[in-house]
Formats: structure tokens, C-alpha cells, sequence
């Protein structure tokens, strides 16, 4: 078990502690699975962390499952906002570089994360 | 810095037999799926006039990308059931990444074909979503659109090395920009001449000449603008390489020309990397040709 920002969420993603809004209402139970959609209702609710199923992320796990280093998609978000510097008064791009945000935290896009 | 005009470039591309060509059955498919009088029998007549072609056809055919239930075990099976365009679309996918197997350039071509691949993808997801005339050649036009990068390595070598030596040096610069500040013309024009020199249908030289400039598309418009936006796509997930680490600026017109907003981008992203999941077969062929 562990614990993201639901910026973080992705698709596939199964919750491991029951998730209220800021008045206490069930929104999620133990066992749903998340979509990567949810995480804008989520913070919309008022839902800043939540519990997830999966291993701790420590110091020493730098390496998931499919053998990539979690360093090529921490160095593929910063190279991002380099990628995106010169449009920060343009809508159009950076609601792209929002989404690819998103993405790039996908485990689908990770192998292509070099 | 170029003394070459950008007629002298033409010239040398048309003239020069330094370029790759496509397997002739290539030219046969075309004239074939041109008529509107040809049987599926006699276009597959002609691709198994080539039996590697065929064979590395069927391989895609049959491939998780698919998912057909059933094996497809002849290309005479596979037009009918993908249609003519389609299976024209694989042939040529094979055709293009072979056609440059072995060639020394500087470009990482592994990358540059996963790159290719990625807005392929795109293109044909976006294609599909918008509801395109031409759902069935975007991915061979996301595919082929960025060729003019590799006929400036084989016919200019002097002016790509300086190209890859500035975008080496300097940080998040694109390389169309250092093409023009080089050669004074770009890939897409290049890529526009090795179209027209192969002969391949005019919706794809639109798109590898109007990519970056989206709007002066006068034919195909459509599909120059989902491959202008599908390249962007790639460029942010960084599926390969492009030749540089820069993402492009989105045209806003094409913008709003295909009504594009936070909820139909999502879809789209989430529909590439279904692809890229089911593509493994296209990047086997990219191992094989590289």
C-alpha cells in the first residue's frame, strides 16, 4: 500500500483505503479501480492524497516491474516542463502539457521512457 | 549559409539514385487501387508478387494491433477483410522502414522510426475519432510524413552534419528551424520531392509537404492537419525520436478546426498508448530494419 497526490493517479490503479470528500461522504471503497479521469473529480471533491495497492516506493526501488527506471520518467517530467518553456502563455499548449503529465506517470508509457 | 538554391536541392533529389526505392509492386498496388474497377483478387495477385512484402504484410495483418479472432492466411483474405486502402497502407509501412535498412545517417533510426510509428498511431486514433474519408491512409501519412529528414542525411551530407552538430549544441532547439537556417528550406519540402519521386498518392505528399504548415494544405486537409497534430502528440509522450527534443507549436486553427478541448485530448492520448501496446509486431519490423 501507498499513498499519491490524485494528480498522480492513472488508469488500473486499485484503492486501498476508503476515500471521503471534505464532508465525509463515501466517494471510493477499498478494491475500486481508478481511472486516470478521476483524478480532477477527486481534487474536486476536495481530495488532495489517497491509499493505493502496490509496494512502497523507497529509495531503493528505483526499478519497477518492467524493468524501467522510475529516474527516466522523473527525467522525462522535468525535461517536459523544458519542452513547454517558451509556451507559458499559450492555452492550447500547455492544456497538452498538462495532459501529457498525466501520461508520462501512465506504467503504459514506460517502456518507451528512455 | 547554404550556396545551393532550393531549385539545386530539387534537382539533386530528383536526379539522384543514391535514394532508396520501393519494391515495383509498390507502384502496382497504387495504379491497382486507384481504378474503381479492380477485384481485391487481382490487387493480391500483385502483392504476392513479392513474397517478403506479403509475408511481412501478414505478419502485421495478424498481429495483437488487429486482434483478429482468426489467423488471416492470405493477403487475398486480408483486403477483404481490411479493404484495399488498408492493406496498400501495410505494404507500404513495410516498403518505407526496409527501403532505408542499412543506409548511414545520423540520426538514430530506430528512434526516428519509433517516433514515425507513434504519430502513425495517433493519427490513425484521431483519424477514426473524426471520422476521416481518409481513416485508412493516416497511418501510413504519420508514418512517412518526417521521410524528408532521412533523404537530407542520404543526399546532403555536408549540410546534415552541421544540422545534427547545432541541435546537439544547442538546447531545445527544433530542427526544422536549424534546417532553414542551414539549407534555407526544410524536411517537409525534401520529404514533398521523395513523395513525388516514388510516385505515392497525392494525400501523402500533402501531408509530408504541409505538416508544419497545416493550413496551406489544399488537398487532404484533414489529414495533414490529425498528422500535424499527431506528430505534437508523439513529441510530448516521447515515443522516439524526431531529431530533437523540441515539442512543436499546435497550429490554433487546426485547434479549432477539429474542436479540440482537455476532454477529446484525453481520449486521444489514452487511444495512442493503446496502440503503442498492441504495436509490437511495427517495432519488430523496426528492430529488423535497423
Amino acid at each position: 500500500m501507498k499513498k499519491i497526490k490524485v494528480e498522480d493517479v492513472v488508469d488500473g490503479m486499485v484503492v486501498a483505503r476508503l476515500i471521503e470528500d471534505r464532508l465525509g461522504r463515501s466517494i471510493l471503497k477499498p478494491g475500486d479501480q481508478l481511472k486516470l479521469t478521476f483524478s480532477s473529480r477527486l481534487a474536486k471533491w476536495g481530495v488532495e492524497e489517497i491509499w493505493i495497492e502496490g509496494d512502497d516506493v523507497g529509495d531503493d526501488a528505483s526499478v519497477d516491474s518492467n524493468g524501467v527506471d522510475e529516474k527516466n520518467r522523473e527525467s522525462a517530467l522535468s525535461k517536459l516542463n523544458l519542452q513547454f518553456e517558451k509556451y507559458d502563455e499559450d492555452s492550447h499548449m500547455l492544456l497538452i502539457k498538462k495532459i501529457t503529465q498525466h501520461y508520462l506517470r501512465d506504467p503504459r508509457l514506460r517502456k518507451y521512457l528512455k | 549559409m547554404t550556396t545551393k538554391t532550393e531549385d539545386d536541392y530539387r534537382k539533386i533529389v530528383e536526379s539522384t539514385t543514391e535514394l532508396p526505392t520501393l519494391s515495383a509492386v509498390i507502384t502496382k498496388i497504387n495504379e491497382a487501387t486507384a481504378s474503381p474497377t479492380t477485384s481485391a483478387p487481382a490487387v493480391a495477385a500483385i502483392i504476392q508478387e513479392d513474397q517478403a512484402l506479403s509475408a511481412n504484410v501478414l505478419k502485421l495483418v495478424n498481429s495483437s494491433f488487429y486482434g483478429f479472432p482468426k489467423q488471416i492466411n492470405s493477403i487475398s483474405r486480408a483486403i477483404v477483410i481490411l479493404g484495399f486502402r488498408k492493406v496498400r497502407s501495410l505494404a507500404l509501412t513495410t516498403s518505407t522502414i526496409n527501403a532505408f535498412k542499412g543506409r548511414e545517417v545520423n540520426l538514430d533510426i530506430s528512434e526516428f522510426w519509433s517516433h514515425c510509428l507513434g504519430t502513425a498511431i495517433c493519427a490513425e486514433v484521431m483519424a477514426k475519432h473524426f471520422g476521416l474519408r481518409e481513416v485508412d491512409d493516416a497511418f501510413i501519412a504519420g508514418l512517412i510524413h518526417d521521410v524528408g529528414k532521412l533523404v537530407i542525411e542520404i543526399c546532403f551530407k555536408e549540410e546534415s552534419s552541421k544540422i545534427s552538430g547545432i541541435v546537439e549544441k544547442r538546447s531545445m532547439v527544433w530542427i526544422r528551424d536549424v534546417e532553414e537556417e542551414v539549407m534555407d528550406i526544410d524536411h517537409s519540402r525534401v520529404g514533398f520531392w521523395l513523395i513525388k519521386k516514388w510516385a505515392l498518392p497525392e494525400n501523402l505528399s500533402a501531408v509530408t509537404r504541409f505538416h508544419h504548415k497545416p493550413l496551406l494544405a489544399r488537398q487532404s486537409a484533414p489529414l495533414v492537419h490529425v498528422v500535424h497534430v499527431a506528430d505534437i502528440i508523439a513529441r510530448s509522450l516521447r515515443v522516439g525520436n524526431g531529431g530533437d527534443e523540441t515539442v512543436p507549436e499546435i497550429d490554433k486553427e487546426v485547434w479549432d478546426k477539429l474542436g479540440l478541448g482537455a476532454k477529446i485530448l484525453d481520449k486521444l492520448f489514452d487511444e495512442t498508448l493503446v496502440g503503442l501496446n498492441k504495436a509490437e509486431a511495427f517495432f519488430d519490423l523496426i528492430r529488423q530494419s535497423t
